[in-house]
């Protein structure tokens, strides 16, 4: 068993701090918003951490501070991807459907050369000898573990309380919502600072998880994986996201074997996926045991 | 006396068409008031100007003593005018039940913080919900389907949750866009009686646009008339009936035929 979580403790760990990236995405599209912002946070929520726990100036509250350096990261990526949720979300939530996702996708642009252009956050090298939490990495864990389930009962709730509605009426019908009294824009921008702060921890967590910080935390192909967990998850269940992550993170290395043409067959699954599971993975299984219960129900 | 909606030299252009051109009317409380006029008379850019929906380019819309003329939809909902649609807008993902409950929101005062604690507070507030949302679907004779998805509905229940939703907004005056459009002979018979008895049960004020001259004529106590954008007529039934302008413009040949 111990052998078991050596081999694997690393990908189990990733698995969750990838579904913590599914879950940021998944905030806004419960109010119908596609937004690729999530990995701009994740960046710059991990520089925070970086620059807290590394820069020569900030030494003496790091002595003094201990372990407690940590959550005081924490908190410091989550009041910078409130305040600058709030900011980039009033204007680029006027946009609609892939207006909107384009305009996320050129704010993660936008992250990148600027923190490529500070002298704080390190150029193009980034920021080596992050201090390290844990001995282990499988005890980064007591990191993502309890703030995933966080997220999870965030969503859970939102999505069973009266307050929660206004989310989903804005998703199905925008101009309805208006008419029924729903505070459409302020909705949008709620459920989308979520979105931002939740990725934003996770940046702050996975600084010293992954030892290095640079501009490639923050590229667009990471905003692409981090849509395709919750795609090919299931955008309309809680658990969609952490599917979508375990199977997108550890099938290259269950594929391993097969060396060179891993990659193919890679592919060929994700495509399949999208081809037989277009409400996702939960999405198929809902459907699943609907038919096998013999009635029509909701997903 | 004094008007529940007052609207004053309200206009919209879309191009170079003229939708709605200075339009002044008052809306009384307590009465059921009829807007007719032919297909593209300027009705429904009427009622999206009162609700927020469209921007005016000119005049103003008065609510209940409020200046709505820029105001948000949601902040003139939340005032109480309520409305439906013309091509009915239901979230069609949600349950009929949280179609209704979405609305009957309205007046929360218990937010996302309270909500994610679990305050007794917010919890009796989702009850009063539930229970007041349950007792329009009973209204409308949709309590046994509350846990339908709207899209499921035919097309003549649609058109009473949409009702049943606009009524949980606890609303002062209520705006029907042609809310017998698609509906059956019979249904068409008993939606007028519906429109009178939750006008008397919640004390409401009526606008309503209506193609159908003989439900017009019996059901309302004063009729408007827009033609190309412009008001021609206004006053009781009978009168408008009678208006050598209207007859012309609207009612024409099968005003006999429907009279
Ligand atoms: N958003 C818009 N953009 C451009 N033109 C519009 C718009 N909305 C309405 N119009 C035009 O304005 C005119 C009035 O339309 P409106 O929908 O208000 O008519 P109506 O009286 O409700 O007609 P109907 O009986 O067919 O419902 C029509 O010529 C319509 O094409
Ligand atoms: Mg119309």
């Amino acid at each position: 068993m111990s052998g078991f979580f050596e081999n694997y403790g690393f990908l189990i760990v990733t698995i969750v701090q990838q579904a913590l990236l599914g879950l940021s995405i998944y905030f806004p599209l419960m109010a119908g918003q596609l937004s690729l912002a999530s990995i701009g946070f994740y960046s710059l929520g991990g520089y925070v951490a970086a620059v807290m726990g590394t820069h020569p100036a900030l030494a003496p509250l790091r002595e003094a501070l201990g372990f407690w350096m940590f959550p005081l990261e924490w908190l410091g990526a989550l009041v910078l991807s409130v305040i600058l949720g709030i900011a980039v979300g009033y204007p680029a939530l006027r946009l609609r459907g892939i207006y909107l996702a384009l305009a996320t996708v050129a704010f993660v642009q936008v992250v990148n050369v600027a923190v490529l252009n500070m002298p704080i956050a390190g150029g193009a090298v980034g920021i080596f000898g992050i201090p390290q939490a844990f001995e282990s990495r499988l005890d980064y864990i007591w990191f993502f573990g309890p703030l995933f389930l966080l997220a999870l009962f965030l969503v859970w709730r939102i999505g069973n309380m009266g307050r929660g509605l206004a989310f989903f009426a804005v998703r199905e019908d925008e101009l309805a919502a208006g008419a029924m009294g729903v505070a459409v824009t302020g909705n949008k921008v709620t459920a989308f600072v979520l979105g931002c702060a939740l990725a934003g921890v996770t940046g702050a967590m996975s600084a010293p998880f992954l030892n290095t910080w640079n501009a490639r935390q923050g590229t667009f192909d990471a905003s692409v994986t981090c849509l395709a967990y919750v795609l090919i998850g299931g955008s309309r269940s809680i658990w969609g996201p952490l599917c979508g992550a375990a199977l997108l993170v550890s099938l290259p290395e269950l594929l391993r074997p097969l060396k060179d043409s891993r990659m193919i067959l890679n592919g060929i699954v994700l495509v399949a996926a999208c081809v037989y599971l277009p409400q996702g993975i939960m999405g198929g299984l809902a459907a699943l045991r609907a038919r096998l219960s013999g009635r029509g129900g909701a997903a | 006396m004094s008007a529940l909606l007052q609207a004053t030299d309200l206009r919209r252009r879309f191009g170079g068409l003229m939708a709605v051109c200075d339009v002044s009317i008052e809306v009384r409380p307590g009465e059921i008031m009829g807007l007719i006029g032919p297909n593209g008379a300027g009705k429904t850019t009427f009622f999206n100007l009162l609700t927020g929906m469209t921007r005016a380019d000119s005049g103003t819309v008065v609510f209940d003593g409020h200046d709505v003329t820029r105001a948000k939809p949601e902040a003139i909902a939340r005032l109480g005018l309520a409305r439906t649609f013309q091509n009915i807008r239901l979230f069609g993902g949600l349950t009929l039940m949280d179609n209704v409950r979405v609305a009957g929101r309205v007046q929360a005062r218990h937010g996302l913080l309270s909500g994610l604690c679990f305050t007794p507070g917010s919890r009796r507030e989702d009850e009063a919900v539930t229970e007041k949302a349950f007792d329009l679907l009973r209204l409308v004779g949709l309590e046994d389907r509350a846990d339908h998805l709207a899209a499921s509905l035919p097309y003549g229940d649609r058109r009473r949750l949409e009702i049943a939703r606009a009524l949980a907004l606890s609303p002062r005056l209520l705006l029907l866009d042609e809310p017998a459009a698609g509906l059956n002979p019979s249904e068409k018979l008993g939606l007028a009686d519906f429109i009178r008895a939750i006008k008397e049960r919640f004390d409401l004020t009526v606008l309503l646009i209506e193609h159908n001259v003989p439900m017009v004529m019996g059901l309302c106590d004063r009729v408007m008339v827009l033609n190309f954008g412009q008001m021609i007529a206004v006053g009781a039934p009978e009168d408008v009936q009678r208006d050598p302008g209207v007859i012309e413009a609207y009612l024409g040949g099968d005003a006999h035929g429907a009279a």
